[in-house]
């Protein structure tokens, strides 16, 4: 085993040789250094080969090489700086989904979510309260809580999402539309890393943007309800009002397969959802769709086997 | 009115120190392409936290916590992504023999000779734990005092002496056994040393 203070052969530590050498001593301990050198050929042999180590690092400080590069990278970071948005201006909204958050930034709505998480959100910013500016976007957000609206058409600010990653699986989850549902695992397909299930779910559960960007609209694979940043209920009023069926379980709510279609993202198809196709195939990027007139959208095409497009009278 | 204010204070302190925030990101790095992301980020994470730091702060040492813990989450993703194993400093000395660095070691040229001993030093660093790394630019390249390292590296003031240390007692180490495995090599009798000699 190394001893915790290595000596010298001689007996003399080496520790206070190093210190000497690299201009790190006191007088006092300069001198005493010193005066064994002069009879000590170990130690000197020591200290030269640690003041040649000082020595090589004091050539090390020149910085020339490094202006090209620091210029570059300094005016990159000013453009960045400039795109970063400055303060948030936030509003508390009651809607029949509770109590809700709402907060925008110059570039556009950076924030929907509940007390605990919108607090949390909004501390890493510089926020100030403002009820008049946002009062459009709090009425707009009632009504379509409420079922006036299907849509909520807002510039968004993507500032509070965390991370690259986050960003990839939110932009996508803004693409479900009204009255679908996907699953984890489904998304994370789409995103062409069918693996990163639990990692979808975590981008999702920390969504800034709850009701906007509709992460209520991905449920497990089984169709189970799972979890909900606002609480189950409000992702079942959420998912209920969008029409699409729901039946309670004895493990909790699901989403009623048997009465969805299934549209495939990917190929552009959509089945029945009784489509005896649909047992041979793997779970893809799937979409479940709560109607015949949502699936029939200009971009999906009916399946060749079950004719949704048929309706039987 | 007070964001104006925050605003130019920060501007201040970029202006203070975004040389020798580069310069050691880039040391740290070693000059890689991502020492520009990681600066760049260094910054924007300290202006997101810059309205919630105390007033009487370090400011100088939080610049560089924040870099030195921006290189370690680098560091992680390279061994985690790129398979890259923290070198250990002994394995970077042989990997700088072998690229034929100890050929210069010979030349009489004074100028050439301290070069190589500057690219052995620089490769001996690159090797180091990252504390150690982290603490030995710090003090050596860029001359700040111990409370400063102890307070970005989260650690006591005692703590930073002796990683800075073991540093330079590692490089000495290194530099020790390099040229006398040269030396050796170049023995009269042909005898090529074997791993065990060594």
């Amino acid at each position: 085993m190394t001893p915790r203070h290595p000596r010298c052969s001689c007996g003399f530590p080496e520790d206070a040789v190093l210190v000497a050498a690299i201009a790190e001593a006191n007088a006092v301990q300069q001198q005493r250094v010193m005066a064994h050198l002069r009879h000590c050929q170990v130690c000197a042999h020591l200290f030269a080969q640690y003041q040649q180590v000082q020595n090589v690092l004091t050539c090390l400080q020149a910085t020339r090489e490094f202006d090209q590069p620091l210029q570059r990278a300094m005016e990159n970071l000013q453009r960045r700086r400039s795109s970063t948005p400055g303060r948030l201006s936030y509003q508390r909204v009651t809607s029949a989904l509770g109590e809700l958050y709402i907060a925008s930034s110059s570039r556009g709505v950076s924030l929907v979510a509940w007390p605990p998480q919108a607090s949390r959100l909004l501390s890493t910013r510089a926020h100030h309260e403002d009820r008049t500016s946002l009062h459009t976007l709090a009425v707009e957000l009632t009504e379509y809580v409420a079922g006036h609206h299907t849509q909520l058409d807002w510039p968004i600010d993507d500032a509070l999402m965390t991370s690259p990653f986050q960003r990839q699986v939110l932009h996508l989850t803004a693409s479900i539309p009204y009255g679908a549902v996907m699953s984890y695992q489904s998304l994370a397909a789409a995103l062409g890393r069918p693996q990163a299930v639990r990692a979808v779910a975590q981008a999702l559960r920390r969504n800034p943007l709850a009701i906007v960007i509709p992460c209520h609209r991905v449920v497990g694979r089984t169709g189970h309800l799972t979890g909900y940043a606002g609480g189950l209920d409000t992702k079942r009023a959420l998912l209920a009002q969008e029409g699409i069926p729901l039946v309670t379980r004895r493990h909790g709510v699901f989403i009623d397969h048997t009465r969805m279609f299934v549209g495939w993202r990917s190929s552009h198809y959509y089945c029945r959802p009784e489509c005896p196709s649909l047992g041979e195939l793997t779970t893809g990027e799937t979409l479940l769709l709560s109607s015949r007139a949502l699936a029939a959208q200009p971009d999906f095409l009916p399946c060749d086997v079950c004719h949704p497009g048929i309706v039987t009278v | 009115m007070q964001s104006r204010g925050v605003n130019q204070c920060f501007e201040q302190l970029v202006t203070q120190h975004h040389r020798e925030i580069y310069l050691y990101i880039a040391r740290l790095t070693r000059g890689s392409q991502e020492a520009e992301d990681l600066f760049q980020e260094t910054f924007l994470r300290a202006y997101k936290a810059y309205t919630r730091l105390p007033e009487a702060a370090n400011t100088r040492a939080w610049l560089f916590k924040i870099a030195t813990n921006l290189c370690r989450n680098h560091f992680r993703y390279l061994k985690r992504h790129q398979g890259v194993p923290m070198h250990e400093a002994l394995a970077a000395v042989e990997r700088s023999r072998s690229n034929g660095h100890g050929a210069a070691a010979d030349d009489p040229a004074q100028t050439v000779q301290s070069h190589h001993m500057e690219q052995q030093v620089l490769e001996i660093i690159a090797g180091l734990p990252l504390k150690q790394k982290a603490a030995l630019v710090q003090r050596k390249l860029h001359g700040l005092p111990y409370d400063s390292i102890a307070i970005s590296l989260q650690c006591s003031q005692d703590a930073a002496r002796a990683h800075v240390f073991q540093a330079i007692k590692k490089i000495r180490t290194a530099l020790e056994l390099a040229p006398n495995r040269q030396r050796q090599r170049h023995r009269p009798n042909g005898h090529r040393p074997t791993r065990e000699t060594l």
